[in-house]
């Protein structure tokens, strides 16, 4: 029997083979890991951003679905509101979250918006514009990375969570349960004023008829702009050619007898008469709605003068301060003679507003005159007929936005508005129910609406450009005025 | 008597042929590995890259296109290499950073135009290429601060411009790869955007990506 030899195979063989394998395993695994973390952190970055500018929108629509409620408000305001918390149509501020929107697909982030409307900025004539705080929130798709996006370093390489762009809440949650977290919030705040504020686009706007006569010329300036004027004044040097004028009205109705009118000219269907002055184009098809002056709301009112008739050794009325203007109602103003009435501001060199509600006559003429002070904003309310002669509002400001006159729309039939003599009126005009005559060897600084309009005026008729921006009119809807996001 | 003669052909070792092609495809496994390996480096890397500066286009285009939505001023210097804006002075408070610290302040109406803070002291923002970054720089008078900040880094050029009326601001960045084959101008990142004042609007007006001067 032959012995056997028995074989052997070294050990060691079999166990290299499964620790090569493991660590040739291991490496690969560090390898894909490494680029998994890589590739994670960039994919949640991309997601970071994506979700930064959902937020945006959302935040956006917010401020739509408020100014939505506060347009509805005008028609409706004790429906309008009745999502909101509170729903009346007075108390604020009102509060909202909608409904989340339905959503789908893949990519597709809940979106979330809390909107807040506020009425506490109001402007120097007692008018409430509305504050819109709408913030915003996307979901984040993936986990709660930070993702590789910096902060944004400054010049010493120093950096803090608030320098970076888009922050991403990781734990906080502001929705309430209705987003999961991660997510990205945004906060825009968007100021609203009412849109008929800014009436005063051209230098003369009527319901029916133009007619321009004698040696007048109509051109612009802009007050605001020391290109396009002399200290705020107006330079004919620096004269411009914006001086637009419009009729509703059918055009044929409307004569210009070939009067410069260094602006374009507008009517509603027709074609207006003498149009060889108009230096800009001139269209046919223009249709527009110059709203009634109602007579004004007030809180508060000052019981005394009941009227002012040429009032011996004179009177002066004292203004106040922005946001309490002092208010007045008189049955007639008639200032004759040398009568005068002087508009004084509360303070020395300080901005005053002094507002007047004349239910009957306003009659200057003579040596009476209004003796508006600097820094006094006037603002008159007048339900009968007007008659400014010879320089009767001396406008010591200089400027037209310090002095408005409303002319309140009457009942039936018209009224009339005359200035005229040979002085200067600063001021601007909203009467749509009076038929406007500005004549004498005066000039007219500043803008008119009227019914219809008769000018004959030796010295020029001259726009200032910056009364577009003017709010001159009661509110018939909203439109946002300023945006900015609230970057904290 | 009978015996075993497994393992005998084990130490007669390889010939001289076989160990020579042993080791031609050894050398040949290993150079595969070692190129594919530098290659994936190198296109892992350039893909990080590229990453990267797409995502520093996303923040570029996102810090002006916010500053320029807000500003109630802009101004291009510089042949179209200093964007200027300025924006109402929103806030009563900064940290050095230039980060707004408080609530924004309540505006008033002045004119028919809320007016946040003193008009006459306006926040400036200013964007700018300083060597190879996007630098933006804010002054806040009111506060007496000023900050600097590098949004973006490996930038080759900033330009900026006036279009349509006036109000809208089209601004183009470009980057540079960071690995570079000498032939730069064909893997430079671009981007342009087209962004707008209040009007809200924000569109993309150009090309991402390899796209050389715009």
């Amino acid at each position: 029997m032959s012995p056997e030899v028995p074989t052997r195979r070294p050990r060691r063989e079999a166990g290299s083979i499964l620790v090569v394998a493991m660590i040739a395993m291991g490496v690969l695994a560090l390898l894909a890991a490494a680029a998994l973390h890589e590739v994670g952190n960039r994919h949640a970055v991309t997601f970071h951003s994506q979700s930064w500018n959902e937020a945006l929108s959302s935040a956006e629509v917010g401020a739509d679905i408020a100014l939505a409620a506060m347009n509805a408000s005008m028609s409706s305001p004790t429906t309008a509101w009745a999502a909101w918390t509170p729903a009346n149509a007075t108390t604020f501020p009102k509060t909202w979250t909608p409904a989340l929107a339905a959503h789908g697909g893949d990519g597709n982030n809940k979106v979330y918006a809390r909107i807040t409307v506020d009425d506490v900025i109001v402007d120097p004539s007692g008018q409430k514009w509305f504050r819109i705080r709408s913030t915003g929130v996307a979901e984040v798709a993936g986990t709660a990375r930070a993702g590789i996006e910096p902060a944004a370093l400054d010049a010493w390489g120093m950096k803090n969570h608030r320098s970076v762009l888009r922050k991403t809440r990781f734990t906080t949650d502001l929705t309430g349960g209705a987003l999961r977290l991660p997510q990205i919030a945004r906060t825009v705040e968007v100021v609203a004023g009412a849109v008929n504020a800014r009436l005063l686009k051209r230098a003369l706007a009527v319901r029916s008829s133009i007619t321009l006569s004698g040696d007048t010329s109509i051109d612009s300036f802009d007050s605001s702009d020391p290109h396009k004027s002399t200290g705020g004044l107006y330079d004919a040097a620096k004269r411009q050619d914006r001086a637009d004028v419009a009729t509703d009205g059918d055009g044929t109705m409307s004569h210009f007898n070939d009067r410069e009118v260094r602006g374009s000219a507008f009517s509603n269907g027709g074609s207006i008469q003498g149009t060889g002055g108009v230096v800009g184009p001139i269209f046919d098809n223009f249709s527009t709605t110059l709203p009634a002056v109602t007579t004004p709301v007030w809180g508060v009112l000052n019981v005394t003068p009941n009227a002012i008739v040429n009032p011996p050794g004179g009177m002066t009325l004292v203004g106040g301060p922005t946001g309490t203007p002092q208010n007045y109602k008189v049955s007639e103003l008639t200032l004759s003679s040398s009568s005068v009435l002087t508009l004084a501001p509360h303070a020395p060199g300080q901005t005053s507003y002094v507002n007047l509600w004349i239910t009957g006559p306003l009659d200057i003429n003579g040596l009476g005159a209004i003796q508006q002070q600097a820094g006094v904003h006037l603002t008159l309310y007048c339900e009968g007929n007007v008659s400014i002669q010879g320089g009767g509002i001396v406008n010591q400001n200089g400027r037209a936005h310090f002095l408005k006159i409303f002319g309140v729309d009457p009942a039936s039939g018209t009224r009339t508005f005359t200035v005229g003599g040979s002085g200067t009126f600063v001021g601007v005009i909203n009467a749509p129910g009076f038929d406007l005559t500005v004549t004498g060897a005066s000039s007219f600084h500043g803008a008119a609406i009227a019914r219809s309009a008769a000018i004959s005026i030796a010295e020029g008729f001259h726009y200032d450009e910056d009364l577009g921006n003017l709010n001159i009119g009661p509110p018939d809807r909203y439109e946002f005025a300023s945006w900015i996001e609230d970057i904290r | 008597m009978k015996t075993a003669r497994i393992g005998l052909r084990g130490p007669r070792g390889f010939t001289l042929v076989e160990t020579l092609v042993g080791l031609a495809a050894a050398a040949t496994l290993m150079a595969t590995i070692v190129a594919c390996s530098i290659t994936l480096q190198r296109s892992f890397f350039w893909s990080a890259d590229y990453a990267e500066q797409s995502l520093a286009q996303l923040r570029s285009l996102d810090f002006v296109t916010r500053d320029v939505r807000g500003a109630r001023g802009v101004w291009i210097d510089g042949g179209g290499e200093f964007l200027t804006l300025e924006l109402p002075a929103t806030y009563a408070s900064y940290d050095p950073q230039g980060n707004p610290t408080s609530a924004p302040v309540t505006p008033v109406i002045v004119r028919g135009q809320p007016q946040y803070g003193d008009p006459a002291q306006p926040v400036s923002i200013w964007y700018y290429r300083n060597g190879d970054s996007l630098i933006r720089e804010q002054w806040m008078p009111a506060v007496g601060g000023w900050s600097v900040a590098a949004v973006a880094t490996g930038i080759k050029s900033f330009q900026a411009q006036l279009v349509g009326a006036g109000n809208l601001v089209r601004m183009t960045v470009t980057f540079l790869p960071k690995l570079r084959d000498g032939q730069e101008h064909q893997n430079r990142t671009a981007m342009s955007a087209t962004v707008a004042g209040r009007a809200m609007v924000l569109k993309w007006d150009g090309t991402r990506g390899g796209g050389g001067e715009p």
